[in-house]
């Protein structure tokens, strides 16, 4: 599924050791998708309360993007896949140290 | 345009001929650049761009990973719940289960994305345009306030089975 190679096909075995990079999947404001439907979809997808997915909705509207998601490549690739699927605008990239 | 109501566990929209028939078309419209050819044709490019965005817009190879991953299976999803919309539309009243519905309130909005390149909305601004130009219109419609009008009648559908499913899943949890 994903670029990575397995852990223990690494060439490094030190690697193994270290806890993988996270990933974080971000979801940008856009014109079209109804700021009912990101809550919904919020919801829908990563199983939110309310409360929860219109707060990141709303950070969505007035900051232009918000964080919804982090942890493994894999995982994360997912999510987008789902955002895409659902019509929302979001991008994948890896966790600022 | 009639919207969705939730009644007795469906999701009902008593939509009328003519509006069924144009929802269905633009829908099998909009299908078929989802299938068509790869690469596209410049002229679906940039609506395609709006169904299947790039997953990185600084980083060419997490983008490029991330289309060869997903691509065809986003595709497929989009091809065929949009082919059962077009469905739908053409055998009549509009009659779904929780299932349907779901897959319905996310073809709706891939023909306002498709609709939304064609009125070149990239801006909230260029959205409250298209509302405020159906609103002063008083000459008969031209091609691009027919398109307006198709955007915001879509636009309303789509909320109000929002609305419905929302409902639904209220009443779920009581």
């Amino acid at each position: 599924m994903s670029a990575l190679p397995a852990p223990a096909q690494r060439a490094d075995a030190r690697a193994v050791n270290l806890p993988a990079k996270a990933w974080i999947v971000t979801v940008w404001d856009d014109p079209i998708n109804l700021m009912s439907y990101v809550t919904y979809v919020f919801q829908t997808h990563f199983g939110f309360p309310r409360d929860t997915a219109e707060r990141l909705m709303l950070a969505v509207h007035h900051e232009g993007r918000a964080v919804v998601a982090t942890g493994p490549r894999e995982t994360m690739e997912l999510h987008c896949e789902a955002m895409h699927s659902y019509g929302l605008w979001a991008t994948l990239s890896p966790q600022e140290a | 345009m009639h919207l969705f109501r939730h009644v007795d566990g469906w999701f009902v929209a008593a939509l009328n001929a003519q509006e069924r028939a144009v929802l269905a078309s633009i829908a099998t419209e909009v299908q078929g650049m989802v299938q068509g050819e790869a690469p596209p044709s410049l002229d679906v490019l940039p609506t395609l761009t709006r169904l299947f965005p790039p997953a990185s817009m600084d980083d060419g190879e997490i983008a490029r990973d991330f289309a060869s991953l997903t691509g065809k299976a986003l595709r497929d999803t989009k091809d065929k719940r949009l082919g059962r919309l077009a469905g739908r539309l053409a055998r009549g009243t509009i009659r779904l289960d929780a299932d349907e519905a779901a897959e319905t309130v996310a073809a709706l909005n891939d023909l306002r994305l498709a609709i939304a390149e064609i009125l070149g909305i990239d801006t909230a601004e260029d959205a409250d345009q298209v509302y405020a130009t159906l609103a002063d219109r008083a000459e008969p419609a031209g091609d691009h306030d027919v398109f307006g009008e198709v955007y915001v009648a879509l636009t309303v559908l789509q909320e109000s089975l929002v609305a419905a499913l929302d409902a639904a899943a209220t009443k779920r949890t009581d």
